[in-house]
């Protein structure tokens, strides 16, 4: 597993792509893709999940972890390149109506 | 007793020959530690038993006892500790340096003595002696907080199942399993009989494992119990749930739920599911499954304004099945790390449909599948039934009749449309009526009566709903979303009670009446006959519940012009 | 002086830097000990007895050793094999010069004194 960030030339979109597994070990690595962005001009989020090979229920802890830190209920955050698995997961959590599911 | 690789080391060593005792001990203090010397084997054990060493050095040949004999018995003095044994020899043949070692030894260092050679292999073995008891003690707290985690575990457990005890899932319409330290690993499963006689049940699957998964089946359970004892409605029930889980949580912390209202007099089913596995109803008329899927957020992620208790609502026939999981059930993984599968067990539910063994073979099949090597399985199963069944609550035994607390009252309540449309002013009056010393016993006649009264006055009176929907068995849940609409779009409206209670020695008298804002209807030709045609004609106001209520109660008269009805319930602490 | 080659005097120079003011005690040590095993040997030999001379013979050829006595070590080694495998050859003139070589290294350690 391993999780990298970065932020759009404008600084407003950040980008965290987690590669491998997305569970419970990523935790602190997570947390600290989008903690340490201290820039201040950022609107909004895009998690890859391109390269994600399988994701659990602390993976949409992790989301909902985010998406408080984001500002909640006015977070703007994205959830991109899901597999078909993926996305199964986030119907049945209804992760639909907290998030943008691509 | 920790020592530092630096420290000063006690040095056994025996040796019989003076001279070679005397260089030994000389080149042992000069690195700093401490020779304690003896001439034969016998006197080795007896200062190794007076003063444990940190390194034993033997001569191989000495009189009285040699060093491989006493190598055997002070191996066999310790069990745990590492005292490295090293053999000063001048032998050296093959077989004799494996004699030293099958002994016991863990070294050898050649005669004539070298001093840097003695000196680098004590320093060495002190290394190797101390790194052995980092490690043992490391071993000793690990075990400790092990056995400690596991008592912490077992108490937790206990208090958990005070709490969040089987409920009503003894009942012969249930089955269940969930493995034994299911709790932590997040699973939880509370049932209860509603005091209106329905069944409730709640599958939750915290995310995480461990104490952080289990700490919120606490509140859970307690809310649970609580409220479906007091009469609220699963949506009320799931809404409070949601709302203490959204505020104990942590956030990224949450509970995928499935829960069940099993109404056995309308025989129908309510679910909800908040982000659990599809459950699977087996329809004993089609002889196939429907799957009623996850249609919201799970439990504690948002706040209860955002909260959508959306279920639906079927009709089930006796025979009917409902099979529900947590997704451990197919997540268990076998020693090659394989998951068991969605694709697996709904083939093992399509390849045996209807059949009695059904939830034993699943269990059996996801328990082969994981093999004895492996405790991770958190499975948690569950089959209900629907059955011809008219159960009780069991838990409102308690005949405990306070003095000092309420015996005669009378209140008035009235409900105007802003309340009608949301509120549920049951479970309200039922706490006030709980209140009397022995009445909680009537709880359920009390509800039911209640719950009619109410239902009457606002879908008949208030909303002017015709209950010749409900007949047919589809008609059920339009009748349902033409009340929805209805209450929607209500701009006026009133549904009034009016309690009064007698206590006396037996019991009490208490009087229940209820008045709509409805029109009312033609009641006085109708109501001297209970039984018969002419009911028929008033179903559009009063429904299968007339003859219900009739039953329960004492008496009943219909106010003109029919939108005022008065039951009188006498009540003794006997039944 | 002369009989100086029948030690090796870098062991004992280190040996008297290790031991200190206890290197009289071990050249005491090591003479008044191996006087008594060689009276042991001595009696050994005379009596065919193969396991004692083995035993003495091992004994002296380790402490003799240790102090840099390489003659008496060398010795004693021949002993101890021959007796170990009960074929001792010629163990009165063994012994003989095992005897003259303890004394060298006797007067040689006294010098040491």
């Amino acid at each position: 597993m391993s999780i990298t960030s970065s932020l759009t030339s404008n600084g407003e979109v950040l980008n965290i792509s987690i590669a491998g597994r997305f569970d419970a070990s990523c935790l602190e690595e997570f947390r600290k893709s989008f903690e340490d962005d201290n820039s201040g001009g950022l609107k909004s989020y895009v998690v890859d999940l391109s390269e994600t090979i399988h994701l659990d229920s602390s993976a949409l802890g992790m989301l909902l972890v985010l998406r408080d830190h984001a500002g909640g209920d006015k977070a703007d955050i994205t959830i991109d390149n899901c597999s078909p698995e993926v996305k199964k997961i986030f119907t049945i959590s209804s992760f639909e109506q907290l998030f943008n599911i691509k | 007793m920790r020592i530092d690789a630096e420290d000063p080391l006690k040095i056994l060593i025996a040796e019989d020959s003076a001279t070679d005792r005397l260089i030994l001990e000389s080149i042992v203090a000069q690195a700093g530690h401490v020779p304690i010397g003896v001439a034969d084997g016998l006197e080795a054990i007896a200062a190794y038993k007076m003063t444990p060493p940190d390194i034993v050095l033997l001569d191989v040949m000495m009189p009285n006892m040699g060093g491989i004999e006493a190598a055997g018995q002070i191996r066999a003095l310790n069990n745990n500790d590492f005292i490295p044994i090293i053999f000063l020899t001048s032998l050296n043949d093959p077989e004799s340096l494996v004699k030293c070692l099958e002994s016991g030894g863990d070294d050898f260092i050649p005669k004539p003595y070298n001093r840097v050679v003695l000196q680098s292999k004590i320093k060495a073995f002190g290394r190797m002696r101390s790194m052995h008891q980092t490690v043992l003690a490391q071993k000793e707290q690990i075990e400790a907080n092990n056995l400690h985690l596991i008592q912490e575990q077992t108490v937790a457990k206990q208090v958990f199942d005070k709490i969040a005890h089987t409920g009503c899932l003894d009942r012969g319409n249930i089955r269940h399993y969930m493995s034994p330290l299911a709790v932590f690993n997040g699973d939880v499963l509370v049932s209860e009989v509603s005091p209106s006689g329905n069944m409730l049940v709640l599958l939750g699957d915290f995310t995480g494992h461990g104490l952080p998964a289990a700490i919120g089946s606490m509140p859970l359970a307690t809310t649970f119990y609580g409220m479906v004892r007091k009469g609220f409605s699963m949506s009320d029930v799931l809404r409070e749930i949601n709302q203490k889980l959204h505020e104990i949580l942590p956030v990224g912390f949450f509970c995928c739920a499935i829960c069940v209202d099993f109404n056995f007099k309308e025989s129908s089913v309510k679910i909800w599911n908040g982000g659990l596995p599809e459950a699977f109803l087996y329809r004993k008329s089609t002889e196939d499954y429907q799957l009623i899927g996850s249609g919201n957020l799970p439990l504690g992620v948002m706040p209860s304004k955002n909260f959508t208790g959306e279920s639906v609502t079927l009709d089930l026939e006796y025979g009917d099945r409902l099979f529900m999981w947590s997704d451990g059930a197919f997540e268990a993984r076998n020693k090659r790390g394989e998951m068991f599968g969605e694709k697996r067990l709904h083939q093992i539910l399509y390849q045996n449909k209807d059949k009695d063994t059904l939830f034993d073979d699943i269990l059996r099949r996801v328990q082969q599948h994981i093999g004895s090597g492996e405790k991770d399985d958190d499975i948690s199963l569950v089959e209900i039934e629907m059955q011809d069944l008219d159960i009780k609550p069991s838990y409102d035994i308690s005949s405990e009749r306070r003095k000092g607390s309420l015996a005669d009252w009378s209140m008035q309540f009235n409900l105007p449309e802003s309340s009608l449309k949301g509120f549920d002013p049951l479970p309200l009056l039922m706490n006030v009526m709980s209140e009397v010393p022995g009445l909680k016993q009537h709880r359920t006649p009390l509800y039911t009566i209640l719950a009619e009264l109410y239902a009457n006055a606002l879908e008949h009176g208030v909303l002017g709903l015709s209950s010749s929907l409900k007949a047919t068995s589809g008609g059920f849940t339009e009748f349902y979303t033409e009340k929805n609409e209805r209450l929607k779009s209500l701009t006026e409206g009133t549904v009034g009670f009016t309690l009064e209670h007698f206590a006396d020695d037996k019991g009490g008298l208490l009087k229940i009446r209820v008045k709509d804002s409805g029109p009312g209807f033609e009641f006085e030709n109708k109501t001297i006959r209970p039984e018969g045609d002419e009911v028929r004609e008033n179903e559009d106001y009063f429904g299968r519940g007339f003859t219900l209520m009739n039953s329960l109660c004492e008496s009943l008269i219909v106010h003109p012009p029919g939108n005022d009805i008065e039951v009188a319930y006498r009540w003794s602490h006997d039944a | 002086m002369s009989k100086l080659h029948a030690i090796d005097s870098e062991t004992l120079d280190s040996l008297k830097d290790l031991l200190g003011e206890n290197f009289n005690l071990l050249i005491e040590t090591y003479i008044g000990d191996s006087s008594e095993r060689m009276g042991r040997l001595k009696e050994a030999i005379k009596a065919d007895d193969d396991d004692g001379v083995c035993a003495e013979a091992h004994g002296i050829k380790g402490s003799s050793r240790n102090i840099g006595a390489v003659v008496i070590g060398d010795l004693c080694e021949v002993l101890e094999t021959q007796a170990r495998q009960q074929a001792l050859v010629d163990k009165e003139e063994q012994f003989a010069a095992l005897e003259q070589a303890f004394a060298d290294v006797c007067e040689a350690l006294s010098a040491y004194l």
